[in-house]
């Protein structure tokens, strides 16, 4: 089975529509009916625990609308890891995956947070990185290292994992 | 006067010349090749973990959340993915450019 890693960019589009909402669902809706394996390391909790805190600060989200944000994103998180059939496999921060990671930072000049997801992704052996980040992409390349790197909102890229999966 | 201005030029170029070998030595450094292009890398002189990576026990991570959640004082009763996906809808921009943002600006 096809293990597809969903760095945190990818991931919180479930949460809102917009571009890259579609293909995230799909994406679930296949892993659900065992098609596919998603991973994801659990500092993703924190960036987006971080995303929504910093909206709040900035006043684009109000007191009651954050502690409503945070609810939802950690139910459904915890709904996921209660159910042994859960389409998401978390995958905890371990001493081999920091030292990967600070090898990925001193080879590609990535951001700490990009290189944990690198790692994280390439440690556990997915096949496909899913993100949205075009600086990330622009540096890495498409492949790396037999691991194909998944612009979320690009259908060339996702049309043809989309159809693979599918079958 | 002559001297001194001659010698203030002096220093600022040789300030200068510093600056713009500090900024080359940096690109070449700092950039790996093909990066600006976009190119494939090799990472087999990447070691991958010798021991496996154990994936978090279902409810190890429930757990942990059910704490984070606690500790925060968020009320998960509170949950509802319609009204969230509504609120996020709206913001200025969205969570994933956030996300972004925020590792840019700690890069």
């Amino acid at each position: 089975m096809k293990k597809i890693y969903f760095d945190t960019s990818a991931y919180v589009k479930i949460y809102s529509q917009e571009a890259g909402t579609e293909v995230a669902d799909s994406l679930f809706k296949l892993a659900e009916d065992e098609r596919t394996k998603i991973v994801m390391s659990i500092w993703a909790v924190n960036e987006t625990i971080a995303a929504i805190d910093r909206k709040n600060r900035r006043g684009e989200i109000r007191d009651p609308q954050r502690d409503m944000i945070f609810a939802t994103i950690l139910r459904r998180m915890i709904a996921y890891a209660e159910n042994p059939n859960a389409p998401i496999d978390f995958i905890p921060i371990t001493r081999s995956i920091l030292t990967l990671s600070s090898d990925i930072i001193k080879q590609f000049h990535v951001s700490a947070d990009d290189s944990l997801h690198l790692a994280t992704a390439y440690a556990t052996e997915c096949q496909c990185f899913i993100c949205h980040d075009d600086k990330l992409i622009k540096t890495i390349g498409k492949d790396m290292s037999g691991m194909t790197i998944i612009d979320i909102t690009s259908h060339a890229d996702t049309n043809p994992l989309l159809k693979s999966l599918d079958k | 006067m002559t001297i001194n201005g001659r010698r203030e030029k002096s220093i600022n170029v040789s300030l200068n010349y510093n600056f713009v070998a500090g900024i080359c030595m940096t690109d070449t450094l700092g950039t790996p090749k093909g990066a600006e292009k976009g190119e494939e890398f090799d990472l087999h002189s990447l070691e991958k973990p010798k021991n496996k990576i154990e994936t978090l026990k279902g409810t190890d991570v429930a757990e942990d959340l059910r704490d984070f959640a606690k500790r925060q004082g968020v009320d998960l009763s509170l949950a509802d993915m319609q009204k969230t996906k509504a609120i996020l809808k709206d913001l200025p921009s969205s969570l994933s450019d956030e996300i972004i943002k925020t590792r840019e600006a700690n890069d």
